[in-house]
């Protein structure tokens, strides 16, 4: 649990840090809505997505790539926090209700 | 006690969420935002500057591919211009030789003596002795027109009228034979077209004295083509006495090769020293 709670961390933080000063040279499509979309949130949703039904470490991948967000975003602090923790929410809620398989979650 | 452990658990979940709302709180305070982040910027500068300095590199890397990629697009377009420019220049050649053609023409005074229209050899028929020229009945020509080069040279006769081009029938075809006038002395002849660019002269009486290089222009006398035009220099001269008349090669003086444009004779203007009949001048 630590451990990987530490790998979330780090994996986090690099994928902020590659998203900030990487990424930025490079334009992947023409429409500016499309390049909002990060690696930090990808990471949040895949995670969350496969995540054991009772796991919580996506709330912690959601809060820490939402502050990481937040501090290399000019947008009020806690906006990415809260959409990334919204949208663990969401899919939490999602697999809950209406997913049973497969098997493993 | 059960009760007691899961009050303070959701309360502890709701400590949490106050505190962490009072963190977000706090972090939208401009001074608390601004610290935050320097320090969060400086903790990470190293990294960010390797980050940057690689993606930089690699960035330029894809440039230099995509510049490559611009270069053979560029080339291409480079090239189109190229045929554009030299097809413009083929156009200004061209407009320069008409601009020589009409320049000699003035020279002449062609333009003083007859009524002309200027047309383009559009092509040439080499087994028939033709050319087709860019100027029908749109332009007012007409069938048994005189057709001349700006040296005042005869080219042929229009044979056949289109609405946008003419057939022009050279005199060097074999079914052209006309009348003309060899040198000064006003030896008058036949000339006939024998095909191939090749024209003859005949029916020259046996007394006349004719020599190679002597001038033929056309006569008067048949009336297909108005006098004086030039026809071509005498070439080899045969006599033979079991015939009546004397017989010679005409070189003709149109060069069928460097024929791009040629003159349709519309009419004969009236000589300037020849003085015109006018509504005073006394009735005879």
């Amino acid at each position: 649990m630590t451990t990987r709670l530490i790998a979330i961390f780090l994996i986090i933080f690099v994928l902020a840090v590659v998203q900030a000063s990487f990424l930025n040279h490079f334009v992947f499509f023409d429409n500016e809505w499309l390049q909002i979309g990060n690696l930090v949130a990808l990471f949040v949703l895949v995670y969350a997505l496969f995540e054991r039904r009772r796991g919580r470490l996506s709330w912690v991948a959601a809060v820490w790539g939402g502050v990481l967000l937040d501090l290399f975003s000019n947008m009020h602090f806690g906006v990415w926090t809260l959409s990334l923790a919204v949208l663990v929410f969401a899919i939490k809620v999602i697999l809950k209700r209406y997913v049973s398989i497969p098997s493993f979650w | 006690m059960i009760f007691q452990e899961s009050f303070l658990h959701k309360s502890s979940k709701y400590l949490i969420v106050v505190a962490a709302m009072a963190v977000v709180l706090a972090m939208n305070l401009p001074l608390a935002n601004a610290w935050v982040k320097n320090q969060f910027y400086s903790l990470t500068e190293p990294l960010q500057k390797y980050a940057w300095s690689v993606s930089s590199n690699v960035s330029a890397v894809l440039g230099n591919i995509s510049g490559m990629s611009g270069a053979v697009q560029e080339n291409n377009r480079l090239k189109g211009r190229i045929i554009g420019l030299e097809s413009q220049v083929a156009e200004l050649n061209d407009l320069k030789k008409e601009n020589h053609t009409l320049h000699g023409l003035l020279d002449l005074g062609l333009d003083k003596e007859y009524d002309l229209k200027m047309a383009q050899v559009t092509a040439k028929d080499m087994a028939q002795d033709s050319l087709l020229v860019d100027k029908g009945s749109n332009d007012s020509i007409t069938n048994g027109a005189a057709v001349i080069d700006s040296n005042k040279a005869v080219v042929g006769r229009v044979v056949a009228v289109y609405d946008k081009f003419s057939k022009v029938e050279l005199l060097t075809d074999k079914a052209s034979s006309f009348d003309v006038r060899v040198g000064d002395g006003g030896i008058d002849g036949l000339a006939r077209g024998q095909g191939n660019f090749n024209l003859s002269l005949d029916l020259i009486p046996k007394d006349k004295d004719i020599s190679s290089g002597l001038t033929v222009v056309t006569s008067p006398l048949g009336g297909i083509f108005p006098k004086d035009l030039v026809v071509g220099n005498i070439g080899l001269v045969h006599k033979n006495d079991a015939q009546m008349f004397q017989k010679a090669q005409i070189i003709p003086a149109f060069m069928i090769e460097d024929t791009d444009q040629v003159f349709i004779v519309m009419g004969v203007n009236a000589p300037a020293d020849v003085p015109q009949p006018t509504k005073d001048s006394p009735a005879k």
